[in-house]
């Protein structure tokens, strides 16, 4: 589907031994943020150290070629290419305003890019969306919206039906959902009424009611403790033996070894797996990924404001 | 109270009796639509195509005046400016990406003007006040049957696309990402508004028409867990506010209007102070 995977092989290991030694301002990144995508830092995930998830059959789940939004004239993400195979945990990184959520956003089809292509499954994603879940933040909702939990989770059946009530097979998957999140005992609640991280659960029991093969979720841990991340996480990666996932994340810290693949996006897309890549190199890539932004005089400074 | 019953039951006025069906009638578009705006959160829009009937109630009078045509009812002319209103506002703030406040205060000015206009160049006494401020008295066994079958319409369009209306209440993209055309049902759910005003007008007039269709949803709120309950105990609450303020209107000769507007106010206040207190109490309890 995407010409250039063939020799991302090599690229990857230079890449990674980048990552070993530590130089993180090495040529690799430096040409990411001046916007010269190349098409070898597009590496898939099949060098990491979860190799043996990845099939390889078929297209790849998500490819972006040349993707390239802007808003009112200014490019919010530029010239990314990308794709990430079967069974990827993926997550997207990048500082704030840097187009993490514009990414997802594209990859979802809320987005219509500017130029290029989003395929999902070798597909627009407007043709493939029966298979993706997404998950928006939980931050975003009416808090005084008269819906139950179980409500918002039959929300992901929605297109099943042209109208009256929902299904016997609906309400069953619905509930199949929500005891997979393990939320059953909350299913009758008013979705106004739970913490954070059950409302963050029932958005990802809504995506899995979709039956996705692909889940996207937006920002899952914002807003919510460290003690309930680390099980949102936990929940996650028991989703990823059946599903990839791509997640925007603003936290870096549980990225290490738990994942598949980071994407650094800032502006300007760069696929890394995460094999050999510890949080430190990625903290030291994310600092010096704003530094190199800094000198960039095509943007306002405001633009990139580092949390 | 036994002066109202034999009123009811006395043949001689049937007035009263019609303003009871009708004010029955439509506490049930008005208690389901009615949560959908207010769950929704577009009281105002309501209120900007409830003012801006008064322009299809003048055009509608004055070209019954000036070019004779009868059929041409102020109901006709109401509905035509509210569905018209209702597109508007929903197509420019979908897709021109106008700010919602700016084109609501538009269009709820813009409609009163030309309604004003348009009773002045019609002789004869055109009070807007009638228009104003509703006179439920004043419908007769036709109109009856035109709220009936507006009712059924409304409510049946409703029911059947519930899931869909609240699932794009609630969260308008996600409901577009599963394919469903979410800017479509908005439209509808404007549409809907747009009936349910027409209606609301004939009931307590074009000033009055957010508070009832939006009091009795907002005390229902205090206590429903989802749309479903939300809805009909907003319709129960309309259908009982709207009875009582025909019964004390008639009782203490005073307008209907205000009469309905007041009492549902005063039962939604009343309502949000009991659950205040209540939670309040709760809260000592438990400290």
């Amino acid at each position: 589907m995407c010409p250039r995977d063939e020799h991302a092989g090599n690229r990857d290991a230079a890449g990674a031994g980048d990552l070993r030694s530590g130089r993180w301002r090495g040529p690799a990144f430096t040409n990411v943020s001046a916007g010269k995508q190349e098409t070898g830092h597009n590496k898939g995930p099949e060098t990491g150290h979860n190799s043996e998830r990845v099939t390889g059959n078929g297209p790849p789940v998500v490819c972006l070629k040349d993707l390239t939004f802007a808003y009112n004239g200014t490019p919010v993400v530029e010239r990314a290419n990308l794709d990430i195979l079967e069974g990827d945990f993926a997550v997207v990184v990048g500082p704030n305003g840097g187009g993490k959520t514009t990414l997802l956003r594209l990859i979802a089809g809320l987005l219509r890019p500017t130029r290029g292509q989003v395929l999902l499954f070798g597909r627009p994603p407007h043709e493939a969306r029966a298979r993706i879940g997404y998950t928006p933040q939980h931050l975003q909702f009416d808090a005084h919206f008269p819906v139950t939990a179980l409500d918002v989770v039959l929300m992901g059946r929605i297109e099943r039906r042209f109208g009256g009530p929902y299904s016997r097979s609906d309400r069953n998957a619905a509930r199949r959902a929500l005891e997979e999140v393990s939320l059953s005992d909350c299913a009758d609640l008013p979705f106004a009424s739970l913490s954070g991280g059950q409302r963050q659960r029932t958005l990802i029991a809504r995506a899995l009611a979709c039956e996705p093969d692909l889940l996207l979720l937006d920002e899952p841990m914002a807003g919510i403790d460290a003690a309930i991340e680390k099980r949102l996480f936990e929940l996650l990666r028991g989703l990823n033996g059946r599903m990839t996932i791509i997640m925007v994340s603003h936290d870096l810290s549980f990225v290490s070894s738990s994942v598949g693949s980071v994407i650094c996006v800032n502006r300007t897309v760069a696929q890394h797996p995460t094999g050999e890549v510890t949080s430190e190199a990625i903290r030291g890539l994310y600092g010096s990924d704003v530094r190199i932004i800094r000198h960039d005089h095509q943007f306002p400074e405001d633009q990139h404001r580092h949390e | 109270m036994s002066d109202l019953l034999d009123a009811l039951l006395d043949p001689r006025v049937p007035f009263l009796r019609y303003a009871f069906v009708a004010g029955v009638l439509s506490s049930v578009p008005f208690g389901v639509i009615g949560s959908y705006i207010v769950a929704r959160r577009i009281t105002y829009i309501a209120g900007a195509i409830a003012h801006s009937v008064l322009g299809g109630i003048g055009g509608a009078i004055f070209l019954q005046y000036r070019l004779g045509w009868d059929w041409c009812d102020p109901l006709f002319g109401a509905m035509i400016a509210a569905l018209l209103s209702a597109v508007i506002i929903g197509l420019t703030t979908l897709y021109a990406g106008e700010r919602e406040d700016t084109v609501i205060g538009a269009v709820w000015a813009i409609g009163m003007g030309i309604g004003l206009l348009f009773l002045q160049w019609t002789p004869g006494n055109q009070d807007p006040m009638s228009y104003l401020f509703g006179n439920i008295l004043l419908i007769t066994r036709g109109d009856l049957w035109l709220i009936l079958g507006l009712d059924a319409a409304v409510v049946a369009l409703a029911a059947f696309f519930h899931n869909k209306l609240v699932a794009v209440c609630f969260d308008a993209e996600f409901a577009r990402m599963r394919g469903v055309r979410a800017e479509a049902y908005y439209l509808l759910l404007l549409c809907l508004t747009a009936v349910t005003v027409v209606l609301l007008v004939t009931v307590v007039g074009i000033v009055l028409v957010i508070a009832l269709l939006t009091l009795p949803a907002a005390t229902a709120a205090q206590f429903a867990r989802r749309m479903s309950v939300m809805m009909a105990i907003a319709v129960l609450c309309g259908a009982g506010v709207v009875t009582t303020g025909l019964g004390v209107s008639y009782s203490l000769e005073v307008l209907s209007g205000p009469a309905i507007i007041l009492l549902s106010g005063g039962v939604y206040l009343a309502v949000l102070a009991g659950v205040r207190v209540r939670r309040g109490w709760a809260r000592t309890r438990t400290d």
